[in-house]
């Protein structure tokens, strides 16, 4: 059966959702704009008659447009690399701590697998967010950064350590290895605050 | 200043009175991933400003108030030398298609 959408709020929520990618500071802007254009557009083709399948798909990919609307917003180059990054990570440590929780906790029932593997499902979160954050430009980015920089380090090298052994030494070189960059990026953020301050 | 063709376009498009992204993008035939970083552009190059529609129109239409573009001086002398440049490009073409014959695969 085919779906029928009566109202923009599926338009609207994609656009709500993309925005989060936008900085904060033309977030609220650009968000309105689109939202404006897309209720603007569904009330005239509502009023027009035209409101069928072409029109919807075609309103559809100018919402998907919106994706390369956003990647074109200036963003510093590191951001965007550390932010594929983070997620690169997060990908990585979500899946091996998934892989470890459903084998060691869930199938064997064993409680130090299931701690870890929480943990590294706590700490893949934690890039995920640190990465939106830095995206985001949040204002307190850099506290994120260094709690899952420090965080990642410690899992990890617990993970490789006697006698459980739940890593190996290709996750800890990642897993720490990341952590100490991220760690690094938030001295650079310190430095950054630090000479713009400066020029005020 | 060097405009590319999808600036051209939009901003012929705002010389013809189509003010708004989506109406840019009917007339231009663009794609939303196409006007909106280009108009944000041209924004900073001065091109063109944007404003937000009066609110009072709007809630007349019954709608939500839209963000519209117009061409500033400067974007109305670039659009002309663009345009300039297209119909020179457009002779030359004319020009080099009567004297040479068409290529065979």
């Amino acid at each position: 059966m085919a779906v029928r959408i009566q109202t923009p709020g599926i338009y609207l929520w994609m656009i709500s959702a993309i925005s989060l990618l936008v900085p904060q500071e033309s977030r609220l802007e650009w968000r309105r704009e689109w939202e404006a254009e897309i209720v603007s557009r569904w009330l005239q083709l509502r009023d027009w008659d035209r409101l069928n399948a072409h029109s919807k798909l075609d309103l559809f990919k100018r919402v998907l447009g919106s994706v390369l609307d956003v990647l074109c917003f200036p963003q510093r180059r590191t951001s965007l690399v550390l932010v594929t990054l983070n997620i690169l990570v997060a990908s990585l440590t979500g899946f091996g701590a998934l892989q470890e929780f459903i084998v060691g906790g869930v199938g064997h029932g064993k409680m130090q697998p299931l701690l870890i593997s929480l943990a590294g499902l706590v700490v893949s979160l934690l890039f995920v967010i640190s990465g939106i954050a830095l995206l985001r430009r949040w204002s307190q980015v850099r506290r994120l950064i260094i709690l899952t920089g420090t965080l990642s380090i410690l899992l990890h090298v617990y993970g490789v350590l006697p006698p459980h052994r739940n890593m190996g030494f290709i996750a800890l070189i990642v897993g720490a290895g990341y952590g100490l960059v991220m760690l690094l990026v938030s001295s650079g953020m310190k430095s950054e605050t630090r000479v713009s301050g400066g020029q005020l | 200043m060097n405009l590319s063709f999808s600036g051209a376009a939009i901003l012929q498009a705002l010389a013809h009175n189509y003010r708004y992204g989506f109406d840019i993008m009917d007339v231009t035939g663009l794609p939303s991933g196409t006007v909106y970083p280009a108009l944000r552009r041209l924004e900073q190059a001065g091109l063109v400003v944007s404003k937000w529609e009066d609110e009072a129109t709007a809630r007349k239409d019954q709608r939500p108030a839209r963000k519209y573009y117009e061409l500033t001086n400067g974007g109305r002398e670039t659009l002309s030398e663009a345009v300039g440049r297209y119909r020179v490009l457009e002779r030359t073409i004319k020009k080099v298609s009567k004297s040479a014959k068409p290529s065979r695969a």
